[in-house]
């Protein structure tokens, strides 16, 4: 997993926005998840294809972040959602 | 629903060739309930005290207990469990959950077995607010409203409940499958009619000792309680669970949720009635 990493959604999640947070359900295993704002933001970051780096430029323009912390950050919950199963690694 | 239910005789629990697909699962990791699928039928079995076999087109059910167990403690799994699973399963929104009348609008209290869905739902009506539902809360959408549909006229209480909001003598043998039928009357009133739901109360483990407590839910805190507390009989049936998570984030988008702890002290009971009343009178304001 690095910056240039794409991920895509896997096939057993489905998601709907609630209250302010994505709320992701696993299907295969039953177990749900919520993601804050920026979560949900990366979220659609993946389903659209952008990789982590691409993601974190394009929250970089829209607030003012740490650039090496939001990377961190970003690569945190991507391991996340990879561990959980909710993403794989997408094949270029 | 037309739902045919036969009663075996009573033979010994044996280990099923399969493993369960899912199981239910106490606070304290006692299994409740575990799920089978087996080539035409599903089985739930409770540990213990019976298994009821479903066929899979969900029209027949079929009981076998465990030997010993009493036919009132059946009726209760029948009525509480496995009819609220196969109606979820055939389209229903269920929810372990109880719901009384309050000034027209119906409030739901949700949560586990033992955590005193049935007891407030008594305690209500003993008031004078009208119960729907003690278990088994069937949600029907009306265009923007989500309604309560009123299930059967009758409650089933612990006999320490029973005792304590009716003044019965309390003499029946207290279990957790023993919860006596007590039913609805002028001292217990029952409403027959689908009432808008405004509120949903979650009962999560009792921590408070001295005062009734109401806190807001965020949508997501209460979807994922929601989609804990439904009854589904099959959480492998991928197209039924994605349904059921829709619908659900469509009812905490429109229905308030809450949580409510309280004292757990029977003489309480007035007091807390008190504090929820003028709680959803206030719209669900702290004051």
């Amino acid at each position: 997993m690095n910056l240039d990493t794409r991920l895509e959604a896997s096939s057993s999640v489905v998601t709907r926005e609630v209250g302010g947070e994505m709320m992701l359900m696993d299907l295969e295993s039953g177990t749900y998840f919520g993601l804050d704002a920026i979560g949900g933001r990366a979220w659609q970051a993946f389903e659209d294809g952008q990789t982590i780096e691409e993601l974190c430029a394009q929250i970089e323009q829209d607030f003012e972040v740490d650039p090496e912390q939001l990377r961190e950050d970003m690569l945190s919950l991507a391991r996340k959602l990879l561990d959980n199963n909710l993403v794989t690694k997408k094949q270029d | 629903m037309n739902l045919h239910f036969e009663q075996m005789a009573s033979s010994a629990q044996v280990p099923r060739a399969l493993e369960p697909f899912d199981r239910w699962v106490s606070a304290e990791g006692e299994a409740l309930s575990l799920f089978y699928r087996e080539s035409d039928e599903y089985v739930v079995r409770f540990p213990d005290r019976a298994d009821f076999t479903i066929s899979l087109d969900r029209q027949t059910v079929t009981c076998t207990p465990a030997p010993g167990v009493a036919d009132d403690v059946i009726e209760v799994l029948y009525f509480n469990q496995i009819v609220p699973l196969v109606m979820g399963c055939n389209g229903d929104l269920v929810l372990h959950a109880s719901a009384v009348v309050i000034d027209g609008t119906a409030i739901a209290f949700l949560g586990p077995t033992r955590r005193g869905k049935s007891t407030l739902a008594a305690a209500f009506a003993k008031a004078g607010y009208p119960f729907l539902t003690d278990d088994g809360l069937i949600l029907d959408q009306d265009d923007e409203d989500y309604l309560v549909r009123p299930r059967a006229p009758a409650l089933r209480l612990c006999s320490d409940s029973e005792a304590a909001i009716l003044q019965t003598a309390g003499l029946r043998p207290d279990s957790e499958d023993f919860k006596g039928r007590i039913m609805a009357g002028d001292e217990i009133p029952f409403h027959d009619q689908p009432v808008r739901l405004t509120a949903i109360y979650l009962l999560p483990e009792p921590q408070r000792r001295d005062r009734t407590e109401m806190l807001p839910l965020s949508q997501p805190a209460a979807l994922s309680e929601l989609l804990k507390h439904s009854f589904i009989l099959d959480v492998q049936d991928r197209q039924r669970v994605k349904n059921l998570f829709y619908r659900l984030a469509s009812v905490v988008e429109r229905i308030d949720c809450f949580t409510l702890d309280y004292p757990r002290r029977y003489p309480e009971l007035p007091g807390v009635l008190d504090s929820i009343i003028k709680h959803v009178r206030r719209g669900g304001h702290a004051s």
